[in-house]
């Protein structure tokens, strides 16, 4: 039976998680989490989201798979609009230079953990925001990211 | 020649590949079958993180998630300041609750009819219903039976050609 343990306990580190910087573009970001997949038994495993850090390192947001799909919206959205309007391509940024992850991540008041809080306020979080990924935070230094099936291991754990 | 898969059939996760829970089952069973389904290996987990949820006809009427399991203990009503969460008991606390609770998986699933997709749909199509319902997967129909599972996953590794 595990004692209270913290976040930092069952979180991933950010030394092994996928990082972009702000300035990056959706492309990118998209390369960036297909570096980390990788293949057994015939199927793709990997990570489900990238930690967004601007030039000082610091936390500024959070790409979900659901930032991608958002992305995929607004391309479709274009390709429609621009069908009837020729003259809109002049307006239009090209998605692939300057639709950046800005865009599309999780906005800048995003809901972090701190390192040293109780598991317990961890769930509490995800459940109440209904969330599967939660940076983590020392200080405002981001460490790292604890998501749901971080958390579902350890309900598992306590059933042993 | 790499084929360009461009509808939900040709991107899905089919149905076998799921294990199967009922829907009278009770939430301990479904972490149970759900820690089957799933393991981890260093830091990287293998395995499906949902369960098929089967009617006591046999028939696919839900999916059931990990996070329907994590919100099922009630936790949104969690005071965080109560002394006796604080204490090294939390755990049992959880457990406890688990275990006391009355909920069967149908209480918790998502059914089939608030987010599903058809076989023949298009990428963008099948990201659009996700996206409108909010949820990571969504049941694939094909002539009206439950053919296979649609995940945000599933799309993003299929996208690479819509952003090149």
């Amino acid at each position: 039976m595990p004692l209270i343990r913290r976040v930092r306990d069952i979180m991933v580190p950010i030394e092994e998680y996928p990082v972009v910087e702000e300035s990056a573009t959706i492309m990118d970001a998209a390369k960036k989490l297909r570096e980390f997949f990788h293949q057994k038994d015939g199927t793709w495993y990997g990570f489900q989201s990238l930690l967004v850090l601007n030039k000082k390192g610091e936390l500024v947001g959070l790409i979900t798979l659901k930032s991608f799909l958002l992305a995929l919206q607004v391309r479709d959205f274009l390709e429609h609009m621009l069908k009837g309007d020729p003259e809109g391509l002049f307006f239009t940024p090209r998605l692939h230079g300057e639709f950046n992850v800005q865009k599309i991540m999780r906005p800048i008041d995003l809901i972090t953990i701190q390192e040293d809080a109780p598991l317990s306020e961890a769930l509490s979080v995800i459940v109440r925001k209904n969330i599967n990924s939660l940076p983590v935070l020392a200080g405002s230094r981001p460490v790292g990211i604890v998501r749901t099936i971080d958390l579902f291991w350890l309900v598992g754990e306590l059933l042993d | 020649m790499k084929k360009e898969k461009n509808t939900v059939e040709e991107i899905m996760v089919p149905l076998e590949d799921y294990n199967t829970i009922s829907e009278n089952a009770t939430i301990y069973e479904a972490i149970r079958i759900l820690r089957e389904s799933f393991h981890r290996e260093g830091g990287a987990w293998h395995g499906h993180r949902s369960v098929i949820v089967k009617n006591s006809s046999g028939e696919p009427s839900g999916i059931l998630t990990l996070g329907s399991i994590l919100r099922a203990a009630g936790l949104k009503d969690l005071c965080l300041d109560d002394p006796y969460l604080k204490s090294l008991s939390w755990g049992w606390y959880y457990i406890k609750k688990l275990q006391e609770g009355t909920i069967r998986v149908r209480d918790i699933m998502q059914p089939l009819g608030l987010a599903a997709v058809r076989a023949a749909d298009s990428i963008t199509g099948a990201a659009r219903t996700l996206l409108r319902h909010n949820v990571n997967s969504a049941p694939v129909i094909k002539k009206g039976k439950v053919v296979g599972i649609l995940r945000t996953i599933d799309i993003f590794l299929a996208m690479d050609k819509y952003f090149s």
